[in-house]
């Protein structure tokens, strides 16, 4: 036994050290939020679907409000719609991973229609959220490097294939960068009939939530004593903007109700206007310049709305 | 709980343990936990059918026991046919209810009538096929005065519910696994080093080969009308190595496990596609149902020695029957009377037992004839199995029509992961073809063991797919 036992470990701990090598190495590559999990708490937070993970870029924002007074660096916690709609237990992660000494942070809230919308077979007063079981909800270490738990629970989301093909990169600050994006029309185009079956098909399927909508109104009020916080929806194409209208007709002023509750500011860019050039690779996501494009255009006007409150109250001149 | 799931990496090893330690313990100890793991093992699947087994199995224990105290030849009989028809009754109801009901009905309607029927949505219990005709042989191997019936209860009800073959085989019989409880185990470094190998390269068949087909395989079965010929073809071929990869990497990862905790299962695989015809081919795949159903259905019909009629009524019966135990579809009905027309021939021009020896037994390489042969079985098992994966007998013709209309001239977004490793299976396969398992290398250097092991993990790693089944649950 004793022989089998040392064989067993042996072979155990190579493949151990194998794992943990790949992990820490090319851990970027073989997963979209592994990565995430394996930073330190955030100080400044993006929050929201694919959109703003893929859109909006921390390392320009922290950039741009270099020597303000803002506690950065800021960390993408964005995840997709099927893991991070707004709800009390994204709400629960989100603090999980918040520093909570930091009280000048900037949060960012990036929202769309989707995020407050829930499976109609759920019954979101009873608990029953279709983001249960799925990460970051399924992992009780958030700050972990290498993240043994991540991998053990979400050992499908693993990609290791990617070591030889690289198709995306999830950045240490939680930025997703995708590679191999369209080149062509034709490829761009049937992207988009792919975006927009499953807007149709979270249409057919999807309600409005209302306990999300008291879920956004909570994470504001707690994100709000430690710093500034912005409500945000992103720029996407004008069709599938009329979808998202025509589902959800009241969000804008919905948002702007919480806004106006909480005191905060919210940022619609939407319709996006000709002479800025948010290119998107499917209709929905920016690609990596639209992001930037975004990220600069987005910190600006966070800058200039701070400017302005400032001048409103006397402290500037 | 399924073999490939992150929670049966920590079951193993925890209940090997602990099934150590007790080793110390008296027998019944050692059997008790053994029971209690393998209900937890099933449990985690859905609880309530444990009372299905436990029913089934104090049954049968009963039966036996009666069985065995009486010398009466009708009262023996009327016990065994209580037994057959309690196991086919739940087997039957459990799989084949809905099955019955539907045909009935369309052949009602094929007279004008029109026949309601309640539908009940009957899940099928996970590995009832298989723990029914263990549970059956035992009974009947007691009848034939084969076997004593077992003293002890607990022993018993841990051969039925013994985890590593619980759900998908191999089927054992009482004759081999029943002593093995009712002795001690003792520990042998030899016995579980195997096991490992073995259930390394099971884990190796099942997330790499298996997997990394069925993405290409689903696709062109779920619609072969937007599928080229080429694309079609391939599809079919994977999909035997899908199956092979599934169903064989599953029993080796349980007779691997079986092994850890000193117990030998019966092989139920021994490379069937290297197999010279049909006949072999059988032989080789799925042993322990083929055994089965020669031993409890064929041999008691009067198997090969009976006049040719009777012959071919014998074989049309086993193959029917067969394909019906896989599934109550017609099918699998018809695919396993396709494999009857194709086994006919070898049996009337007396050449179905040609190939009893391993191929190239006495060389490296296969002579032309017989790499011609195996290509051959292989190219029309794969035909057949068309009718075993499509979802209705007019789907499988269309399938096998379009690969002959050379719609097309592409071969698809062919995956070349799923290529490689195929060439890899085979390759590892054909060197140990002599051997129990695809990994049976402990006579090997131990550079080349080691590095062996490290490569298929590493391939595991970067090739596996996850997948929350195994096709033979099904089943």
């Amino acid at each position: 036994m004793k022989k089998y036992l040392i064989k067993v470990s042996l072979f155990i701990a190579l493949c151990f050290v194998i794992v943990t090598f790949t992990m820490l190495k090319y851990g970027e590559n073989i997963d979209y939020f592994y990565n995430k999990f394996t930073t330190p708490q955030a100080k400044s937070m993006i929050i929201g679907d694919s959109r703003g993970m893929q859109g909006v870029m921390p390392s320009i924002i922290n950039k741009k409000f270099a020597g303000s007074d803002f506690e950065l660096p800021m960390f993408n916690y964005s995840f997709t719609i099927a893991q991070a709609p707004i709800g009390e237990l994204y709400n629960e992660s989100i603090l999980k991973k918040l520093d909570k000494n930091v009280t000048n942070g900037v949060f960012i809230i990036s929202m769309t229609p989707w995020m407050l919308a829930s499976e109609k077979e759920n019954d979101n007063h009873k608990g029953e959220y279709r983001e249960a079981g799925e990460p970051p909800h399924n992992i009780r270490f958030v700050n972990m490097n290498p993240n043994y738990e991540y991998l053990l629970k979400n050992l499908n989301y693993f990609h290791f294939q990617a070591l030889f093909r690289k198709s995306s990169t999830m950045h240490k600050d939680g930025w997703l960068e995708l590679d191999n994006l369209p080149k062509s029309p034709e490829v761009f185009n049937r992207w988009k009939n792919t975006q927009s079956e499953i807007f149709d098909r979270m249409i057919d399927d999807y309600k409005i939530s209302e306990v999300r909508l008291e879920s956004l109104d909570v994470l504001v009020k707690k994100l709000k004593a430690h710093g500034e916080v912005y409500l945000v929806r992103m720029p996407i194409d004008l069709d599938f903007l009329e979808k998202e209208n025509g589902y959800y007709p009241s969000f804008d002023k919905d948002l702007q109700v919480i806004a106006d509750d909480n005191d905060i500011r919210y940022f619609n860019f939407n319709p996006v206007t000709d002479t800025i050039d948010f290119k998107t690779y499917d209709g929905h996501h920016l690609d990596k310049n639209g992001s930037a494009v975004f990220t600069n255009l987005l910190c600006d006007s966070i800058l200039k709305y701070n400017n302005q409150s400032l001048q409103n109250a006397g402290v500037l001149r | 709980m399924i073999f490939n799931s992150v929670i049966f990496l920590f079951f193993l090893p925890i209940s090997f343990f602990i099934y150590w330690l007790l080793s110390k313990k008296p027998l019944k100890v050692q059997n008790t936990y053994l029971l209690f793991i393998s209900y937890f093992f099933y449990g985690c699947w859905d609880w309530r059918f444990l009372f299905l087994i436990a029913a089934s199995s104090l049954i049968d224990f009963t039966i036996a026991k009666k069985i065995k105290a009486s010398s009466n030849k009708n009262t023996r009989k009327a016990l065994l046919g209580g037994s057959l028809a309690m196991n086919l009754g739940l087997l039957g109801f459990f799989k084949y209810f809905n099955f019955f009901a539907d045909s009935l009905v369309d052949l009602f309607s094929v007279f004008g009538f029109q026949a309601d029927y309640i539908t009940l949505h009957i899940i099928l219990p996970v590995g009832i096929s298989f723990y029914t005709f263990q549970t059956l042989s035992y009974t009947i191997d007691v009848y034939r005065d084969k076997i004593e019936p077992s003293n002890s209860i607990v022993q018993f009800f841990a051969y039925v519910s013994f985890f590593p073959q619980l759900v998908a085989g191999p089927i054992e019989r009482a004759t081999n696994l029943l002593p093995q409880f009712q002795k001690k185990r003792v520990f042998s470094y030899d016995k579980a080093a195997d096991g490992m190998r073995q259930m390394l390269w099971g884990f190796f068949k099942k997330v790499v080969v298996a997997d990394s087909c069925a993405i290409f395989v689903d696709r062109a079965f779920n619609d072969p009308a937007a599928s080229s010929s080429g694309e079609l073809f391939v599809a079919m071929v994977f999909f035997a190595f899908q199956l092979y990869g599934d169903f064989s990497g599953y029993s080796d990862i349980a007779i691997g496990s079986a092994r850890l905790f000193g117990f030998d299962l019966k092989q139920n695989f021994a490379f069937p596609y290297f197999a010279r015809d049909i006949a072999e081919f059988y032989r080789r795949w799925h042993m322990s149902l083929t055994n089965w159903f020669k031993d409890y259905v064929y041999f008691p019909l009067g198997g090969s020695r009976v006049g040719i009629n009777k012959k071919l009524r014998n074989v049309f019966i086993i193959y029917l029957i067969s394909g019906f135990w896989h599934g109550a579809n017609w099918t699998f009905i018809f695919w396993g009377f396709l494999n009857a027309l194709y086994y006919v021939p070898l049996m009337l021009f007396k050449r179905n037992r040609r190939n009893l020896e391993v191929v190239a037994f006495n060389g490296f390489l296969p002579s032309f004839r017989e790499f011609y042969a195996i290509l051959e079985t292989f190219i029309v098992t794969c035909f057949i199995r068309v009718f075993f994966r499509a979802n209705t007998i007019e789907d499988a013709f269309l399938y096998i029509r379009r690969i002959f209309s050379f719609q097309g001239n592409t071969w698809g977004n062919l995956d070349k992961v799923a290529i490689a490793v195929i060439i890899v299976l085979l390759v590892v396969e054909w060197i140990n073809r002599k051997e129990q398992h695809g990994l049976a290398i402990a006579n090997r250097p131990v550079y080349v063991r080691w590095g062996m092991y490290m490569t298929i993990f590493i391939c595991i790693l970067l090739f596996g797919k996850a997948s929350d089944s195994f096709i033979y649950f099904q089943f």
